[in-house]
């Protein structure tokens, strides 16, 4: 039986992912946080130096990261939390783990078969933006760029090949 | 035998009481009777993740349902721990979990005196079909899929209470 990372390499049937990631992203923040996100327009590249990733093993192998500045990923934990962005301390990496985990979870549940078929790790959170991320994956990376409270957020699927 | 039957509403339980002066019959609204008038309730919420722990206990809240105390637990055996010396009305878990993931937490739960006839609902991002008959098979009475809303936790909540006996 053919993975779907398979199946996408051979006949590259996997356009609609990106709008399937803007929709898991946004059902999370609306749900979860009671926002709503909207497509940002494309321009400079903004500084994000909090990064979450989940890893997807199984039918689909590869990383979700969802990307943003600080200022925003501690009022995305305030709202989580219910306390002013100000109160919020250590809980930032948990929260943005979670938003991340949620947002590859709702993913994955939309895509018939990947619910059954991947699984997924425990968040990884990377605070800070000095770093280079070296894919070994030859496969497409979808990406989605949304704004959260007018501020930038980049939600990644990155495929295994 | 399919467990997923557990989930149908049964007739509201002590955890309930009866107001006497209301005249017309009551609408029934997700699952359970406005009659009648809610006793606060214990709950126990499993979860390695302490910011969505938060999120559950503010969500029960929200749905309306009355929290009396809320023991938190980071995995399933800190919460066998915390049901050896304490009683509880409903335990809300998460499936992926360390040290001790949510299934095998419910299956260790029948020989916890304090824990036979508490209702168990998970909530997780787990969206796979056999893991969630998994779940119910080990004794789960309930199933919430992350995101959620606080009407999704009154929704499947509401009725495991009501049918605690």
């Amino acid at each position: 039986m053919k993975t779907i990372n398979q199946v996408l390499t051979a006949d590259g049937k996997h356009e609609n992912w990106a709008p399937l990631i803007e929709v898991a992203a946004k059902e999370v923040f609306e749900l979860m946080l009671s926002c709503e996100l909207t497509v940002a327009a494309t321009a400079e590249e903004p500084i994000l130096d909090v990064t979450a990733m989940v890893g997807l093993a199984g039918q689909l192998s590869g990383v979700m990261s969802v990307r943003c500045n600080t200022k925003a990923a501690e009022l995305m934990t305030s709202k989580m939390l219910g306390v002013a962005p100000d109160k919020v301390g250590p809980q930032v990496a948990d929260a943005l783990g979670e938003i991340a985990n949620m947002v590859a979870g709702n993913f994955k549940n939309k895509i018939s078969g990947l619910a059954e078929g991947c699984m997924l790790s425990p968040p990884t959170v990377i605070i800070g933006n000095d770093y280079n991320l070296h894919s070994m994956a030859d496969s497409p990376a979808f990406e989605v760029s949304l704004l959260f409270e007018a501020m930038p957020i980049l939600v990644s699927l990155q495929i295994a090949g | 035998m399919d467990c997923r039957s557990a989930q149908v509403l049964s007739p509201p339980a002590d955890i309930f009481r009866s107001e006497r002066k209301r005249t017309k019959p009551p609408k029934r609204s997700s699952g359970y009777r406005n009659e009648f008038k809610r006793v606060p309730i214990r709950a126990l919420i499993v979860d390695d993740s302490s910011v969505m722990r938060k999120i559950v206990e503010r969500s029960l809240r929200q749905a309306g349902i009355d929290v009396s105390d809320v023991f938190q637990a980071g995995d399933g055996a800190e919460a066998l721990a915390i049901l050896t010396a304490n009683k509880v009305d409903l335990i809300l878990c998460d499936i992926n979990m360390p040290v001790m993931d949510g299934l095998e937490f419910i299956q260790q739960l029948p020989g916890v005196e304090n824990a036979k006839g508490i209702p168990v609902v998970m909530i997780t991002t787990e969206g796979s079909e056999a893991r969630v008959v998994q779940a119910l098979s080990c004794g789960a009475r309930g199933y919430i899929r992350k995101p959620f809303t606080p009407e999704q936790v009154k929704e499947h909540v509401v009725p495991v209470l009501a049918g605690k006996s």
